[in-house]
């Protein structure tokens, strides 16, 4: 969004085995290119503008080549957003794509958020407003697909320690500013040494998981999909006949499943991560409070909702409820279940169109109808699917992206306080890998920081 | 429009230290300006500890000073102690505090208000706030008195529906002694002002001569006192001492068996509180495996006999409030005059306010200070400094001054209180700053002292001596740049031999080292002609540089957006945007780009839409 920076982003979805072009617009980017692009003779950026070169792409860092791509180059002003733009056609699949944007982003290029390089036009005056506004809608249903995703990583493993390496460093930013702010009040300081193993513990332990990560990228997620419905509609009978094997616990008695059941299947070629949830109802007890609450976290992560009816029963007034809540971009399917009995379900004809569109009718019993499910959930996804894949991958890049921000900010913390810098120089540093790998803005970090003091230390005279 | 004729300008409403600031800047900016106070004897009154500073708060002192306000200057005056806190160290973090004679600063204070041209003091207690047409305000007080102005301030601090709380009593007032006022309350109600509550509350005093202090440990002032005003002279002064001693073991037992009588208990004490400021009794529930607490032990003047207990404040019933402080070490014979209280309030939602303090809603209605939800002289005194320069800039027609985050503390505290949910009383701490480095204590004057000037609020003498110390800083800086030092010279002879290899260095590339002062490099450099403060000045620029120009393109970036205005939106309407995105906006009305990318639950792809938001309303003119 700050016009002196340089953006990239992958610009088509990232298949399996298809091509992606990493695309950059900005000041820097052909300087970017020139670091990126082993050429025979003179840099790409020297060339006119609107030409394609072939080229090798290295990774500066470490002069590993990553591909063979197609370059084009597009001059200011003469490009979609007015500023020089580079297109980086990788075509041999999702690693050399990543690779490509991660070595961009080390040369000092931001990723780009959703629409940004469209809203870079606009401003430009290089499109006008129908489109503008007809390319944000699309936008904001990404944003929304990359909250989850990113909810969702936030939730994963490489999420949750992040999540404690935040909050170690909150507590050493704390004890840093109480140590400022709070001078005259009858506090303990920290000690220099114990401020710089603090750090190097910090910073090997992002070392390690950047590491992990970059091992252990897994740029095929499943498809999310939460199971709800009232109690004993069949939800976990469901399950396992779409797994073909008796995971859930199933009972007549309401209230079976009280935690989520996750489990992992192939719907007509595509992964789905399913999640059996406990009974939708008012809770009778803490535990089932719990259940209620975790349902309500999947349904918000979730991409799919599958909601499950009893058809063997009238309407309950949980069923409308559930009908009725509202459900944001995530896709529904229906299922009326236990369709071998004599059906007493009557839906209303009111039914939101995002709900009457798929309605499935089943047997977790016999199995039948099961197919159909399977096939419904593919129709669904078969043409969003890739962009849901997108956005996890672009997460995944931009969680390593901010742990090695973060990493520097760090490293540069700790020269600094081994310089014998102040408290004041030690934090402001601290408070960067904060915000980077929080990714929130620099006066919310400031918040938590003062709460954590207030936690930490009796502070009131 | 101004056809009909106003008795003022500016009336401002309450002579705490925000309306002292706010009256004397208008005065001096040559606008017709009458002063309210309910009680002319208690002008710019300390009803909390006399003390003015602290870290983060002299900051603000500091930049009241450099844009023409009053509070420093006042309180190098009325000090009886004063010291540099932070002195160990970075010069970022570095502040003042001052002990200051109560009655001495209410008293300069008044006759700085008396010998302003244009300003007029009148006690009296305002019952109702009315619009007047377009023209501006009525406003009517309990003598039946009626005046109008084209703007209002209201600064009441504390007094909005206040309500004092000991033990299980608790009665209308809004300070100790004094009544509250409910017409304003209800004025500004009428006026469509939503209010909030909070609550705050002081430790009791005792008489001086029954304190033992002969059991505590003495708190100086520093010998080599720096002053608060860039102007004060530096000649030497008298203190008085401090004294510092511990809760024990008896205190914490006295107050664990009547915690039941604490109003905090039984939720008598039930508004918002500040979490920086916990009366004891809070402190001992929460902080259970601390067997002690410290209390400070400060004189509150010169000669008026009392002794503040900084760190015992409470509201306990007053048997209570006796006991505790004569299970103190060197308190055991001390003899109370005043029991500690807390008290309630009304105060204004801050986000109702536009950064120049003004009302949103009714144009030429400001709030400054307390009222805010703020805390503290400095912050209030902050605040109405500010709203007194922009209502007179209001008056005059030009253009309003706003301060940003990134040129001084005042620009944090009100963007903050209009951009933040506040639930707290606010107080200000230099970790709220995320541009620290630059927004020193030592350079105010500096950052802020043209800005005064602009407004005629700093003497033409007085900023050429500030652009003196600016050509000074720049040429020693220079100097520093220009002059080869030879390396082995200056570091000790230890490390003599990894020094000689360096050779010559220039001397403001050694200076970035931490073990190196300016000091040492003076008779190398022949910095001599240099004043010491500019060569402080010089040392911190240059020990600072790298960490500062991060923050620069940092603010640079910042500016841009915060230059990009967001007309008058209606949020709810944008729909591409999170619902989330479009409540908050709507809640905070963000005037710049730059403010609603702070708002919590705003995302970067908000902020997008809303610039191509912005860029269609102006493409539609
Ligand atoms: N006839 C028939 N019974 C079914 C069918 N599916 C599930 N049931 C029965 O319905 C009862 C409830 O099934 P569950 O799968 O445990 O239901 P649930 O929705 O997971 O229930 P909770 O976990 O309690 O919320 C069991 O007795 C199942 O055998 C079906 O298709 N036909
Ligand atoms: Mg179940």
């Amino acid at each position: 969004m700050l016009f002196d920076e340089t953006i990239v982003a992958v610009s088509t979805p990232t298949g399996p085995g298809g091509i992606g072009i990493v695309r950059l617009s900005g000041s820097k980017s052909f300087s970017i290119i020139d670091r990126l692009a082993k050429t025979r003779n003179e840099p790409i950026s020297s060339k006119k503008s609107h030409t394609t070169t072939l080229a090798k792409i290295i990774d500066p860092q470490t002069d590993e080549l990553i591909d063979e791509a197609l370059i084009t180059i597009m001059r200011s002003p003469n490009s979609y957003t007015r500023e020089d733009i580079v297109e980086i056609n990788c075509h041999s699949g999702a690693v050399p794509i990543r690779k490509t944007l991660e070595a961009a982003l080390n040369e000092g290029a931001r990723l780009a958020e959703p629409g940004e390089f469209t809203h870079r036009a606009f401003l430009s005056g290089r499109i006008d407003l129908t489109q503008a506004q007809a390319v944000m809608n699309l936008v904001q249903a990404r944003s929304e697909a990359a909250g989850r995703a990113a909810a969702r990583q936030a939730d994963g493993h490489v999420g949750k320690k992040i999540e404690l390496l935040r909050k170690g460093l909150i507590t050493l930013a704390a004890e840093l500013e109480a140590a400022i702010d709070f001078a005259d009040e009858d506090i303990e300081s920290i000690s220099p040494e114990k401020v710089s193993h603090a750090l190097k513990k910090i910073i090997k332990e992002i070392e390690e998981l950047i590491d992990a990560v970059s091992k252990g990228k897994t740029l095929d997620r499943g498809i999310l999909a939460a199971i709800i419905g009232r109690p004993n509609v069949g939800k976990s009978s469901l399950l396992n006949a779409v797994l073909m094997e008796d995971k859930a616990i199933t009972s007549s008695q309401p209230g079976t499943t009280r935690d989520i059941v996750e489990a992992q299947v192939q719907l007509e070629g595509i992964p789905v991560d399913l999640q059996d949830t406990a009974g939708w109802r008012d809770p009778q007890d803490d535990i089932e409070k719990l259940g209620l609450e975790k349902t309500k976290k999947a349904i918000a992560e979730s991409d799919l909702v599958i909601l499950v009816l009893d058809g063997s029963e009238p309407l309950a007034q949980e069923d409308q409820d559930l009908l009725d809540l509202p459900v944001k971009s995530q896709h529904c399917v229906t299922v009326v279940n236990k369709n071998d009995l004599p059906r007493k379900l009557l839906l209303d004809e009111r039914l939101s169109a995002s709900r009457a569109d798929h309605i499935v009718s089943v047997s977790a019993r016999s199995g039948d109808g099961i197919d159909l499910l399977g096939k419904t959930i593919a129709e669904i996804f078969g043409f969003s699917r890739e962009a849901e894949g997108h956005e996890a991958f672009l997460a995944s890049v931009k969680q390593e992206n901010n742990l090695k921000l973060a990493k520097r900010n760090l490293v540069e913390a700790d020269e600094a306080h081994g310089q014998g810098f102040g408290e004041e120089v030690v934090s402001t540093l601290i408070k960067e890998a904060l915000v980077n790998l929080g990714e929130v803005i620099g006066t919310e970090v400031n918040e938590e920081i003062i709460k954590e003091i207030f936690n930490r230390f009796c502070i009131g005279k | 429009m101004t056809n009909k004729k106003t008795d003022f300008d500016i009336i401002v409403i309450g002579a705490g230290h925000a309306g002292c600031e706010a009256s004397l800047a208008a005065a001096r900016m040559g606008c017709k300006v009458l002063l309210l106070a309910i009680n002319v004897d208690k002008i710019a009154h300390m009803p909390c500890n006399p003390s003015v500073g602290g870290i983060g708060k002299g900051q603000l002192v500091r930049e009241i000073d450099a844009l023409g306000g009053e509070m420093a200057r006042n309180a190098d005056q009325a000090m009886v102690q004063i010291k540099t806190l932070n002195g160990s160290k970075g010069p970022a973090v570095q502040a003042l505090r001052a002990q200051a004679d109560r009655r001495k600063y209410s008293w300069l204070m008044k006759r700085s208000l008396l010998e302003v041209e244009n300003l007029t003091l009148r006690q009296g207690e305002v019952l109702e706030i009315t619009k007047d047409g377009s023209a501006g305000f009525f406003v009517k007080s309990s003598d039946s008195q009626s005046y109008s102005a084209r703007k209002v301030i209201v600064a009441t601090g504390t007094f909005l529906r206040g309500e004092i709380v000991i033990g299980s009593t608790s009665a209308p007032g809004g300070r100790a002694g004094e009544l509250p006022s409910n017409g304003i309350s209800k004025a500004l109600k009428q006026l469509g002002v939503e209010l909030g509550r909070f609550q705050s509350a002081t430790p009791p005093r005792v008489l001086e001569h029954s304190v033992d202090t002969g059991k505590m440990v003495v708190q100086p002032g520093d010998i080599d006192p720096v002053r608060f005003s860039f102007e004060s002279a530096k000649r030497r002064i008298k203190q008085r001492q401090c004294y510092l001693t511990y809760t024990g073991e008896k205190v914490h037992n006295v107050i664990k068996k009547n915690l039941h009588l604490s109003p905090i208990k039984s939720g008598s004490v039930s508004a918002k509180g500040p979490r920086y400021c916990p009366s004891i009794d809070r402190k001992i529930m929460n902080f259970p495996d601390r067997k002690r607490h410290p209390v400070f032990v400060e004189p509150e003047g010169w000669r008026n006999h009392e002794m503040y207990l900084q760190g015992l404040t409470t509201s306990m019933p007053i048997e209570v409030q006796e006991k505790i402080i004569n299970s103190v070490l060197g308190l055991e014979k001390a003899i109370m005059i005043r029991p500690g209280y807390a008290v309630s309030y009304d105060y204004v939602l801050p986000h109702q306010l536009k950064k120049t303090l003004e009302c949103f809603l009714r144009p030429g209605l400001y709030t400054a200070g307390q009222i805010n939800g703020t805390s503290g002289y400095e912050e209030a005194a902050a605040q109405g400094l500010m709203a007194g320069i922009n209502a007179a800039l209001a008056c005059q027609g030009k253009e309003s001054l706003v301060l940003d985050r990134a040129s001084a503390y005042i620009g944090v505290l009100i963007d903050d209180l209009v951009t933040k949910e506040i639930d707290e009383p606010y107080r200000m701490f230099t970790s709220r700053a995320e541009y620290r480095l630059l927004l020193r204590s030592d350079n105010a004057d500096l950052r802020l002292a043209p800005i005064g000037h602009s407004l005629g609020l700093i003497s033409d003498e007085r900023m050429s001596r500030v652009e003196k110390k600016r050509q000074g800083i720049e040429a020693c800086i220079a100097k520093l740049e220009a002059t080869p030092v030879e390396v082995a010279g200056l570091l000790d002879p230890i490390e003599g031999k990894r020094a000689r290899k360096e050779g010559r260095l220039r001397a403001k590339v050694l200076l970035k080292r931490p073990e190196v002062t300016i000091e040492q490099l003076k008779p190398i450099v022949r910095l001599g002609r240099f004043s010491k403060e500019i060569r402080r000045q010089a040392e911190i620029e240059i020990k600072y540089e790298g960490y500062i120009k991060r923050q620069q393109s940092r603010i640079t970036a910042q500016k841009q957006f915060e230059k990009m205005e967001l007309p008058d939106i209606d949020f709810k309407q944008i729909e591409a945007m999170s619902s989330e995105a479009r409540q908050k906006l709507d809640q905070v009305k963000p005037r710049s780009l730059g403010q609603a990318s702070r708002i919590a639950g705003v995302t970067p792809a908000d902020i997008s839409i809303l610039m191509i938001y912005i860029e269609q309303c102006r493409k539609s003119l």
